[in-house]
C-alpha cells in the first residue's frame, strides 16, 4: 500500500478555438516530500500545467487532486492553507513593507473576523526566519532588489504553512548568486520543513542539482520523466530540445553542456 | 550576539515608528477635521467667533448668531464632511482594486452617469427637480454596471474594466455636452450642479446623505481584507483563498453606492476621491484597517475646507467648491508626484 500522492493530476487538458492543445493529456503524480522539476522548451505548455495544478487556472478537461480530493470541489481558503506558489512576476506593491506582505500570507487561516495576532504574529516571525527575511522586514518592498523581493513573496508563501509548494521559474529575473540563493533556501524548505516542491525551471543544470525527479513536456504533455541521472543522455536533449549535448558529472551530479542545435532528423522536431 | 540583539533593537524601533506614525498621521488628520469644521462655522459673509459659535451649538436661541451657524453653516458642513468621506472611500477602494493610483470614483462611470442623468432632469424635466438626486444616484449606478458589463470576458480585468471606463465616460460626456449646447439658455443653472456645489446645502440634504454613509461604511469594514489581499494582485489573491472576481464586483458596486450618494448630493466634486487617498497612502501605507479610516477623515476634512475657502475668499460670489478642489488639487498632486515623498 502506498501513501495518497501529495498532488495527482488526471489527463489534464487547456486551450480551446486555434489553440487547441496547450497541455493534451498531462498525467502526473507529485509524492509527498519530494522535489519535482517541470522542464521543457518555450511553448511546451509547463507554465499552464503549474497554473492548473495551482488552481489559478481551471483545466478544460481532467482533474487535480490534492490529498487524493478532487481540487475543484474544494474551498479556496483550504486549498491555500495546503498550497501556494510563487510566481514568476509580482504585482509592483508599493508602500507596504515586507512585514505587512508576510502577514497576508496568513489569510487563509483567519476566519473573517480575525485579525492577524498571537500565535498568527509566531509564524510570521518564523516565515521572515526561515526565508532570510527578518533583517528587511520593516522596509518597504519597492525598495528591496529583485532577489530579496522574490524572498519577501516566498516569506509570504511560508506563511501559509503550505505543505506544497509550487514555484514558476522563480529565478528567471535574479543573477546567478541569488538564483543560487533562492534554490538554496527552497532546499532547506524541503529537506527541513518537509514541503513538498513543484518547480519550472529553465535552468536544465539547476533541475539536476536540485531536483529529486525531472518531468520533460512538450507540446503539451509528458514525454521524458525520471531521475537526472536517468534522464540526462545526449538522445534527452536532442528529443526535448533539439540541441546537441555532452553530459559531464560533478560529484554524481550530471552537467550538461550545449554543444549546437540538433540536426532535422525523425526523432527531433524544431522546438 | 551583540550585533543581533542591535539588529533586533533596530527592527523593533523601524516597527515602532512606523506604528507611531500611522497613529501621528491618525490624531494629526482628526484635528485637521476638527479645525476645518470650526473654521467652517465660524466664516463666511459674517464671521462668528468660536466661542459664540460654540454657545450656538449647544443652546438653542433666536440669536443671529445661532440660525446663522445652526441653519445655514452647520449643515453644509456636515453635508461636506459626508460627501467628503464618500468619495474618499470610494477612491481609496478603487484604486486598489484597479491597482493604479490615478484611478478615482469618475473612472468606472459614477460621474458621467449621474451627470447626464441629472442634466437631463435639470434641463429637459425642471418641473421633476425633486427628483434629481435619485435620478443622479441611478445614472451613477447604471454607468458603472455597463462598464462592468463591457468590461467581463471571463472576469473583469483591471485594464479592461478602466478601457471600458474610458469609453463609457467620453459617449455620456459627449450626450452632456450635446444636451447643454442645444438648451444653452438654461445651461445656467447646470454649470454649478457640474462643478460640484455645496451651495444651499441643507439639514435635508444632510439627511439624505447620512444613511448612505453610515451603510456604505458600515459595509467597508467588512471590505477591508478583500481589499488587502487584491493589492497584491489578482493570481496572489487567489493564491491566497480569496474570491478575486466577487470581492472586486463588491467593492466596485460598493464604491459606486458610495460615490453615487455624493455626487447625486454635491454634484460632480472630482479630485477627492483622487488625491486624498494618494496622500494618505504616502503617509500610512496600503494596509486598508489604517488607510481606509484616515483616508475617510481627509476626504471630509478636504472638502469642507475647498468649501470654506470657496463661499469666503470670492465673496459675494459663492464659488463652486468643486472648481476650487480642482485649481488647488491639481497642482498639488502634479508636486507630490514630483517630489516622491520619502518616508
Amino acid at each position: 500500500m502506498t501513501a495518497i500522492p501529495a498532488l495527482t493530476a488526471s489527463d489534464l487538458k487547456y486551450g480551446y478555438g486555434r489553440e487547441a492543445s496547450i497541455v493534451n493529456g498531462f498525467n502526473l503524480e507529485v509524492a509527498a516530500g519530494e522535489w519535482l522539476g517541470i522542464v521543457g522548451p518555450n511553448g511546451s505548455g509547463k507554465s499552464t500545467v503549474l497554473r492548473m495544478l495551482s488552481r489559478l487556472a481551471a483545466p478544460h478537461g481532467g482533474a487535480v487532486e490534492m490529498d487524493g480530493r478532487d481540487m475543484a470541489g474544494l474551498d479556496g481558503k483550504a486549498i491555500a492553507r495546503q498550497m501556494t506558489m510563487l510566481t514568476q512576476t509580482q504585482e509592483p506593491v508599493t508602500d507596504i513593507t515586507v512585514r505587512e506582505l508576510v502577514r497576508r500570507g496568513r489569510n487563509p487561516h483567519l476566519k473573517w473576523y480575525e485579525e492577524c495576532r498571537g500565535k498568527h504574529e509566531d509564524v510570521v516571525d518564523w516565515a521572515l526566519r526561515v526565508t532570510s527575511m527578518d533583517p528587511l522586514q520593516h522596509r518597504l518592498l519597492q525598495e528591496l532588489s529583485g532577489g530579496e523581493r522574490q524572498r519577501a513573496w516566498l516569506a509570504m508563501c511560508m506563511a501559509q504553512t503550505p505543505k506544497l509548494l509550487l514555484l514558476d521559474e522563480p529565478t528567471t529575473y535574479l543573477d546567478i548568486a541569488h538564483q543560487l540563493e533562492l534554490m538554496e533556501l527552497i532546499r532547506g524548505l524541503n529537506r527541513d520543513q518537509g514541503i513538498t516542491v513543484v518547480m519550472v525551471l529553465h535552468d536544465l543544470n539547476q533541475a539536476a542539482r536540485y531536483c529529486d525527479r525531472i518531468v520533460a513536456m512538450k507540446q503539451g504533455a509528458i514525454v521524458r520523466e525520471g531521475s537526472p541521472s536517468e534522464l540526462f543522455r545526449a538522445d534527452f536533449f536532442r528529443d526535448v530540445f533539439g540541441i546537441e549535448a555532452k553530459v559531464y558529472y560533478d560529484d554524481g551530479v550530471p552537467v550538461y553542456l550545449p554543444c549546437g542545435i540538433a540536426k532535422r532528423g525523425s526523432a527531433a522536431e524544431s522546438a | 550576539m551583540a550585533t543581533l540583539v542591535t539588529g533586533k533593537g533596530r527592527a523593533q524601533q523601524a516597527a515602532l515608528s512606523r506604528h507611531a506614525r500611522r497613529v501621528a498621521v491618525l490624531i494629526g488628520m482628526v484635528a485637521l477635521l476638527l479645525a476645518a469644521m470650526l473654521v467652517g462655522l465660524m466664516s463666511g459673509a459674517i464671521s462668528i467667533p468660536a466661542r459664540e459659535v460654540w454657545t450656538s451649538l449647544l443652546h438653542a436661541s433666536d440669536s443671529e448668531a445661532r440660525q446663522i451657524v445652526w441653519n445655514l453653516r452647520l449643515p453644509r458642513v456636515l453635508t461636506g464632511l459626508l460627501a467628503g468621506i464618500c468619495l474618499a472611500v470610494a477612491g481609496a477602494f478603487l484604486q486598489g482594486v484597479f491597482r493604479n493610483p490615478l484611478a478615482d470614483p469618475g473612472i468606472i462611470g459614477v460621474s458621467s452617469g449621474g451627470g447626464l442623468a441629472a442634466v437631463v432632469i435639470m434641463i429637459l424635466f425642471p418641473e421633476h427637480i425633486a427628483y434629481l438626486p435619485i435620478s443622479a444616484f441611478l445614472g451613477a449606478l447604471a454607468a458603472a454596471a455597463v462598464v462592468y458589463a463591457l468590461a467581463w470576458k471571463d472576469g473583469a480585468s483591471p485594464l479592461r474594466l478602466i478601457l471600458a471606463g474610458v469609453a463609457v465616460n467620453s459617449l455620456l460626456g459627449a450626450g452632456m455636452t450635446a444636451l447643454m449646447i442645444l438648451n444653452s439658455e438654461k445651461v445656467q443653472s447646470v454649470l454649478p450642479w457640474m462643478s460640484g456645489s455645496l451651495n444651499g446645502r441643507s439639514w435635508p440634504h444632510f439627511d439624505t446623505l447620512l444613511p448612505y454613509t453610515v451603510v456604505g461604511l458600515l459595509a467597508s469594514a467588512f471590505l477591508i481584507k478583500t481589499a488587502n489581499l487584491l493589492v497584491l494582485g489578482d493570481d496572489a489573491a487567489k493564491l491566497l483563498g480569496g474570491r478575486v472576481e466577487a470581492g472586486r464586483l463588491l467593492i466596485i458596486l460598493l464604491s459606486t453606492f458610495l460615490a453615487g450618494a455624493a455626487i447625486s448630493i454635491v454634484g460632480m466634486v472630482g479630485f477627492v476621491g483622487l488625491v486624498v487617498p494618494h496622500i494618505v497612502r504616502l503617509l500610512v501605507g496600503n494596509d486598508y484597517r489604517i488607510f481606509l479610516p484616515v483616508s475617510a477623515i481627509g476626504g471630509g476634512a478636504l472638502v469642507i475646507a475647498a468649501d470654506t475657502a470657496a463661499r469666503s475668499w470670492f465673496d459675494p460670489i459663492e464659488f463652486p467648491v468643486g472648481i476650487l478642489l480642482a485649481l488647488l488639487g491639481a497642482p498639488f498632486f502634479l508636486y507630490l508626484l514630483r517630489r516622491g515623498i520619502k518616508r
